[in-house]
């Protein structure tokens, strides 16, 4: 299986990619699997995300897979935003090759560390 | 499914069909006389109340003629042509309707046996979530998940949008055998621009086959496919084919033609010479092994499967440079040691190892010496008597040769466990028929390769030395692996600190650029490469490896396209590393 058209157009284009000097929280996870890292910003007001970046250093799926769950974050509320599952990004994004299902861990795992103190 | 057929735009299933009727162009007699199945699946459709396309006096025209009538056949398909297959092209493409559901009827299609085409080469890069290309939305739904078909279908589209030229390309193409039809389907997204540069730098991976090396193989498939264990003219000639090309290869590595043994390809010569040298004794296989920590799978895993079964295996470590140290192999040597088995150059970053000298020691000790040679063969001089090797594997097509053709040299006098037994082929060395088309090939691609070898790789080593010059100076952070240690002309490795590796790769490919990487993240084992990790680099370093392998049929103007589309690829990367501080 290769990659979706969507997949391959947030990794051409990523969405939200950017720091957040006056972020709220900031998250660096790295995949234990292969070495990829991403870095999250978030601003939560309310119970929810006002606002979210990311940074990433990995493959294709990985950014992909960064880029959509910051942007899915905005507007969400924490306890929604800490749902999320790596199926539910991978899904989205037209579903990943086998042997890249775990690229997808770094977004979730990104979230659910950058909501840890709300 | 709902069977919904809006009165203008007909049904696209029809054109496969229809592709199916041209082919009987070539073939009238065969299906009418010889495939009562296909003829069945004509009646049926022409008595199927909710088509009706096919004019019912159409297959009686063909059972009447009893396939003599080929024209016939064409008369047919070319009406249906014009009347349904075009507008449905057309109408799909510039009208877009949406969802047309249509009822694949391949399911029923027993006359495909003749014209059966799999569409095997679509599956590896294409997915059905792949097809909304720069084409909006094709309507996939309505293709009822038979990939063949939407496969032709989408590449005709997308042509015919690209080109500006709807009428004559949906005519032309869309006729074309299914699997005609897949190959112009690339994959998704910018991949699907037909008129993309494409430079192909993966040819330590494999290389494109010769025109020439194509035109030798045709007759052994067409005219001269006798078995050349028979006796008859048939047989005769295929042996004398095989002679020819034995010889050709035997030159190529200086070896004499009864010292070469036609095999599958490398990772079959590699197991051959490893396995039958440490089941000579016959019994459990035993004894000691000493081989190198960069090796191919291919050895690798065998001598790993090995040390299983009780074989005790010593894995030389590599400098820096990847180079094993003859020393190494000299201190290594055990009373029970009964193979050595280095490669010659390896395939990741292409240094060459002192073969010659691990010979010397080899033919001191009187262990067997096997090196697997199928980077090295064709790229640079191989005299297998100056090597001092016993087994010396190499592969077709790594050399502008056939897939599934390898051979393997074994030394006059020195004597290997068969493993395949049979009928006693290659000298009762490797039973099984004669691969004859691929055994041509293989003699063909060895006898230009030797032919251009002087010339040839001066001009490629030339290349990518400017490669690595150029990339050097317009990317900052940026390594030459092995740059130093005697390499293959043709292979470059370098490694890109801030960006990884199968990232890299994919913008390489969808910028029309196929290279390899040795990053984690692109292997299915999910470890980084073990040939650069023997080198000393951190899983991290190795995370940005890229391969360029090029080949004799490389140009100036691929080198310069890569040169041009890499610096920013590498740059768009870095500015999403959360580490990368531009200096």
């Amino acid at each position: 299986m290769a990659y979706s058209e969507k997949l391959l157009d947030y990794f051409q284009n990523p969405r939200c990619v950017g720091e957040i000097p006056d972020a709220h929280a900031i998250a660096e996870v790295s995949n234990p699997v292969c070495g990829d890292v991403m870095k999250l910003w978030v601003k939560v007001e309310g119970g929810r995300i006002q606002d979210a970046r990311f940074k990433a250093q990995g493959c294709s799926a990985a950014i992909a897979t960064s880029s959509y769950a910051t942007e899915m974050l905005i507007g969400m509320s924490v306890s929604d935003a800490r749902k999320v599952t790596r199926e539910q990004i991978a899904d989205a994004l037209g579903g990943l090759p086998g042997s890249k299902i775990h690229c997808s861990v770094l977004a979730s795992d990104a979230i659910r560390e950058v909501l840890k103190g709300f | 499914m709902d069977r919904e057929i809006p009165g203008k735009i007909r049904p696209p299933e029809v054109r496969d069909d229809v592709a199916e009727l041209v082919d009987t162009q070539h073939r009238g007699h065969e299906l009418v006389s010889l495939l009562p199945g296909a003829k069945q699946w004509l009646l049926d459709e022409i008595e199927d109340p909710r088509t009706n396309r096919i004019d019912r006096s159409a297959p009686c025209q063909i059972s009447r003629n009893r396939g003599e009538d080929v024209a016939a056949v064409k008369s047919l398909a070319d009406r249906v042509q014009e009347k349904a297959v075009v507008r449905d092209v057309i109408g799909l493409a510039r009208e877009n309707t949406g969802k047309h559901p249509i009822i694949g009827r391949y399911k029923d299609m027993a006359a495909r046996r003749y014209g059966e085409r799999p569409a095997s080469r679509a599956d590896a890069r294409i997915d059905n979530n792949e097809v909304h290309g720069s084409f909006g939305k094709v309507p996939v739904g309505a293709f009822n998940g038979e990939r063949r078909f939407n496969d032709v279908v989408r590449a005709d589209v997308v042509r015919n949008i690209d080109q500006m030229c709807f009428r004559r390309n949906a005519e032309n193409h869309s006729f074309h055998d299914s699997d005609k039809g897949i190959g112009k389907a690339k994959v998704c997204g910018e991949r699907y621009n037909h008129r993309m540069r494409r430079v192909y730098l993966d040819s330590n991976a494999t290389t494109p086959m010769r025109p020439e090396v194509l035109a030798a193989m045709m007759p052994v498939f067409t005219e001269h496919y006798g078995n050349a264990s028979s006796i008859h003219w048939f047989g005769q000639l295929a042996k004398s084919l095989i002679d020819d090309a034995r010889k050709h290869v035997a030159q190529l590595i200086n070896a004499e033609t009864s010292e070469i043994v036609f095999v599958s390809g490398g990772t079959e010569a590699d197991n051959f010479a490893i396995r039958g040298v440490v089941s000579l004794k016959g019994g459990a296989p035993s004894g000691h092994i000493i081989t190198s920590s960069i090796e191919h799978h291919a050895v690798m895993h065998t001598c790993k499967d090995l040390e299983k079964q009780g074989v005790s295996v010593t894995w030389l470590p590599v400098s820096r440079d990847g180079l094993v140290d003859p020393d190494d192999v000299r201190k290594a040597l055990r009373p029970d040691t009964v193979l050595i088995t280095i490669m010659h150059a390896n395939n990741e970053i292409g240094t060459v190892q002192p073969i010659d000298e691990i010979g010397k020691i080899a033919a001191e000790a009187d262990v067997y010496f096997h090196s697997d040679g199928v980077q090295s063969t064709g790229k640079i001089p191989v005299d297998v008597k100056k090597l001092g090797v016993d087994l010396y594997s190499i592969s077709a097509h790594k050399i502008h040769g056939p897939k599934g053709i390898g051979a393997l040299f074994i030394r006059k006098g020195s004597t290997l466990k068969p493993m395949l037994t049979g009928g006693g082929h290659e000298r009762n060395r490797r039973s099984g028929t004669e691969n004859v088309a691929g055994i041509v090939g293989f003699g063909e691609a060895a006898r230009l390769a030797r032919q251009g070898l002087a010339t040839e790789m001066r001009r490629v080593g030339d290349l990518r030395d400017h490669f690595e010059r150029e990339l050097k100076s317009r990317i900052e952070l940026i390594h030459v692996n092995a740059e130093n240690a005697p390499r293959l002309p043709n292979t470059s490795n370098v490694m890109v600190d801030y960006a990884e590796g199968e990232g890299l790769v994919i913008s390489l490919d969808l910028k029309g650029v196929a290279v390899s990487t040795g990053s984690a993240c692109s292997s299915g084992s999910l470890e980084p490469s073990h040939v650069l990790t023997a080198i000393g680099k951190t899983p991290d370093e190795a995370h940005g490896s890229l391969r360029f392998s090029l080949s004799s049929m490389t140009t100036d103007e691929d080198i310069d396209y890569v040169i041009g589309v890499l610096p920013g690829i590498v740059e768009r990367l870095r500015e999403l590393s959360p580490y990368y501080k531009k200096v």
